[in-house]
């Protein structure tokens, strides 16, 4: 699942890794996607942190929060590139930290290795 | 002829005595001066860590009256955390002088969270320095510490700034890689009307960094007060309804309505001044993420004419009111349903409304949405 405000870099990595034979969810922010997840529990999400209505962190917490979803690993994908977004990535003990601008076939293999 | 001189001699022991003295007060007087008006907050402390002195600049700092702390214990006092970890510590069993004192220091710094007084909390700078009869034995401590409340939240604007320009800048630079990177793939195998649409996402996203970093220069340029005028009479209808044209079809929740009179004219600079207006009417969109109507009005005021931007979106917080046209402020959006923006693009419509002569302001339209107003003179 992509999890992303951005129409047009979401829209280029669903592309991108239904190529390389995923099945793409997409959600506007973490709100939305914590739907989703609750419906159809994907393998895999990646996440943005900026993002309006719920961010990626608040998606994050809310997720680990859940009993029966909390062990979907996370990539959260972000523009951020202050130190303090990463210590606080790491402080939440986010899976896999990505920042943008991004190279997609650095995604593809992170996604390749923690689904192993 | 010794005891006549001895009344004499009592007497210049006195004048000494006295002249002393007056010395040892003025001494005093002017130490006390220069601590009561020091702009950093100083307290002395004993060997217990019990505060011995507190000066003015001290008690503004905290919100206590010497009178209050004088006699406790500074850890008794002070509720302090450390900036770095959040622990706190300023307790009995956590007190940074004491384990300083335990590690034989001379002195230490230290950058504190602190919570005094009814003041709210501020961040403060600890400087101390132990004072020591011999090598070992502490007789007390002096500290003086500085308000960094105002440093904090520049440095808090700081890391806010390069978080939103990075995020600006980045994301449309992530998706014109991501496509190109779709493109080179080698499983890619696209029909070329799909190879065509995936070259205008690029170039649309290159559009949106190109404005990104064009609206970045803008912003330092009109910081910077660069901002040249090229004033010519200006039909309000005509520019309006200019830019009204370039989002026909483009935002069918929204309906324009434009009330203004047809001879009202300003003098102003074009390219500046469709900046301000299709600013504020992108603004207005952005903020009304249900649709509803965009209002755009103009009328002649004395020796001005006043242009507003309404919508029915989702308002402004109170608070922000009025520092949302400050450079990189921004409005906490985690819970509302818009995209972020870089900060910049009020900051700049602001300075160009003045630098053409006219105010702006915004304002809260009861029920719901907000309304940007800004005079131009006419």
């Amino acid at each position: 699942m992509i999890v992303e405000d951005d129409e047009s870099v979401r829209k280029s990595l669903k592309m991108y890794l239904e190529l390389e034979g995923f099945k793409v969810m997409e959600a506007l922010n973490g709100r939305e996607a914590m739907d989703k997840v609750m419906t159809s529990r994907p393998d895999i999400i990646v996440t943005d942190i900026m993002m309006p209505e719920m961010d990626g962190f608040q998606f994050y917490l809310l997720l680990k929060d859940q009993p029966e979803i909390r062990d979907i690993p996370v990539i959260v994908l972000t523009a951020k590139g202050s130190t303090d977004d990463i210590r606080c990535a790491s402080l939440m003990g986010v899976d896999e930290y990505i920042t943008k601008p991004l190279d997609p076939e650095n995604l593809v293999s992170k996604i390749k290795e923690m689904l192993a | 002829m010794c005891a006549g001189r001895a009344p004499s001699a009592f007497k210049n022991m006195n004048e000494k005595i006295m002249d002393l003295y007056s010395q040892v007060v003025k001494e005093r007087d002017t130490k006390e001066a220069v601590l009561r008006n020091m702009a950093e907050g100083v307290m002395s402390l004993d060997e217990n860590l019990v505060i011995t002195s507190f000066n003015e600049a001290a008690e503004k700092i905290t919100g206590w009256k010497a009178k209050e702390v004088v006699g406790k214990k500074c850890h008794d006092v002070f509720t302090g955390f450390d900036n770095e970890s959040g622990l706190m510590v300023c307790t009995p069993a956590a007190c940074f002088l004491y384990n300083a004192m335990k590690k034989g220091e001379n002195s230490c710094k230290y950058f504190l969270r602190l919570r005094a007084g009814e003041k709210n909390e501020r961040f403060v700078e600890f400087n101390c320095r132990f004072l020591k009869n011999g090598a070992s034995k502490y007789t007390g401590a002096v500290i003086v510490f500085r308000d960094m409340s105002a440093v904090k939240e520049l440095e808090d604007l700081r890391s806010e700034l390069i978080s939103t320009v990075s995020h600006e800048l980045k994301t449309p630079l992530t998706s014109i890689k991501s496509y190109l990177q779709l493109l080179l793939h080698p499983k890619a195998d696209f029909e070329m009307e799909k190879v065509k649409e995936i070259l205008k996402s690029v170039s649309n996203a290159a559009d949106r960094l190109d404005r990104c970093i064009g609206d970045l220069l803008y912003a330092s340029r009109v910081k910077s007060n660069q901002l040249v005028l090229n004033l010519k009479h200006l039909n309000i209808a005509a520019l309006v309804n200019n830019i009204l044209d370039s989002y026909k079809g483009k935002t069918p929740k929204h309906r324009f309505t434009v009330k203004i009179s047809e001879n009202l004219e300003i003098m102003a600079d074009r390219e500046q001044m469709e900046y301000v207006v299709s600013h504020l009417i992108s603004n207005a969109l952005k903020y009304s993420p249900d649709g509803g109507e965009i209002l755009i009005g103009a009328k002649k005021t004395d020796g001005h004419a006043e242009i507003f931007v309404q919508d029915q979106g989702v308002g402004i917080p109170a608070k922000h009111l009025k520092k949302i046209f400050d450079l990189f402020h921004r409005v906490d959006m985690s819970n509302a349903r818009f995209a972020y923006g870089s900060g910049v693009g009020l900051f700049i419509v602001k300075k160009i409304v003045e630098t053409h002569g006219g105010k702006i302001w915004a304002e809260n339209i009861e029920g719901n949405g907000s309304r940007f107003i800004f005079t131009i003179p006419s």
